[in-house]
């Protein structure tokens, strides 16, 4: 089976029914991705959450903040049927990669974006299946909808969330 | 607005002067570095969709060093010089020649080195066609991902615009594996400012433009 590379862009989200799909977010370094499967109706969606919180207001780029990127996420994959019941959650991101020898202060927006993102799953009642979040190193994330697999791509290897 | 096309039109034709200078300028001095003829292809320049700076190397996930120079002053952006591996092992031989064995910190410094001189010279071009005042923070060095090197630059920007008015000039060895990126990438508010004033301090550049 042929794989279609579909990309998920800085503060963007995609969500997919096609099983020959694969949701790629690259070059992750503070940035997050956020995917979501929903095994039964074989459904699932990839947000690339870029900062944590909106501060209330409403982004042009919904999926740019972790609390305005989640939720409509999930609303619109259960819109499209899937349960939310079921949900298999997992993140990756959230890494440090400027200014680690540095004399300029380290922004720690990996750190907050992992931290957000972790806080709007849980106000969502969705239970984290696993994640791989912060360290120093950028990450390269590809969720393959007909399994609800994760891969991370690092720069010493590969493997499965 | 009759005013905003020719301006936008006026804008490509200076960039191109200043971009072409500071192209040569840039190449000239990794020449005296290196020691080796190092040739720069005519700069790219246009204005690209936050989603394909990732690609600007090529393949994102490719692993590169890169030094990143945030700038700041009249105008403000960041630039980057980019080598990819193989290219950046060849570089630091001729750069650490004679050395055995260098320390990482060594070769770390080597090549901010390397990116302090060509970005220099960039910017001294940029400043003396237009009489802008540029600073620059030293260079940070990491070795990444393609695509990541860049991320954060789009989150400083992706609240401003979508849209990045990107610079990148290709540079390789005809004798060597060497071959590598620099790219100039200036802040939305700073394109306007460079522009007038070029044409304020260029009065033979034959452009001529005035607001409407």
């Amino acid at each position: 089976m042929m794989e279609k590379i579909v990309y998920v862009g800085f503060g963007e989200y995609k969500i997919s029914e096609d099983p020959e799909e694969v949701l790629t977010a690259l070059g992750l370094g503070s940035c997050v991705a956020v995917t979501l499967w929903c095994p039964s109706k074989k459904i699932g969606g990839m947000v690339h959450v870029v900062l944590p919180f909106s501060d209330g207001h409403t982004p042009s780029i919904l999926g740019k903040y972790a609390d305005t990127g989640i939720p409509v996420l999930l609303d619109e994959m259960i819109r499209m049927g899937a349960r939310k019941s079921e949900m298999i959650v997992k993140l990756a991101g959230g890494a440090e990669i400027l200014r680690q020898n540095y004399p300029l202060p380290k922004l720690a927006i990996g750190e907050k974006n992992s931290a957000a993102c972790e806080e709007v799953l849980q106000k969502l009642r969705l239970t984290i299946a696993a994640k791989d979040i912060g360290g120093l190193r950028s990450r390269q994330v590809k969720f393959l909808v007909k399994t609800g697999e994760v891969m991370v791509k690092t720069m010493s290897g590969i493997f499965s969330l | 607005m009759p005013g905003s096309s020719r301006f936008e039109e006026i804008q490509e034709k200076v960039w191109k002067a200043i971009v072409k200078k500071g192209s040569e300028d840039t190449s000239q001095a990794l020449q005296s570095l290196l020691n080796k003829p190092i040739q720069m292809t005519s700069a790219i320049m246009g204005f690209l969709p936050i989603s394909k700076i990732l690609f600007l190397t090529g393949e994102p996930d490719r692993v590169v060093t890169c030094a990143r120079l945030v700038f700041s002053g009249d105008i403000e952006g960041h630039m980057f010089l980019i080598l990819p591996l193989k290219s950046w092992e060849e570089c630091k031989n001729l750069l650490l020649k004679g050395i055995e064995q260098p320390a990482p910190e060594l070769e770390i410094s080597a090549f901010a080195e390397m990116a302090n001189i060509a970005c220099s010279f960039f910017v001294s071009t940029l400043a003396n066609m237009t009489g802008l005042t540029i600073h620059f923070t030293p260079p940070e060095v990491l070795t990444e991902m393609a695509a990541a090197v860049f991320e954060e630059t789009l989150i400083q920007l992706s609240s401003e615009t979508q849209e990045l008015l990107t610079i990148e000039t290709t540079f390789f060895s005809q004798d060597s594996e060497i071959k590598g990126f620099f790219f100039f990438i200036p802040f939305p508010s700073s394109i306007k400012v460079m522009t007038q004033r070029f044409l304020q301090t260029t009065p033979s550049s034959g452009l001529n433009w005035r607001a409407e």
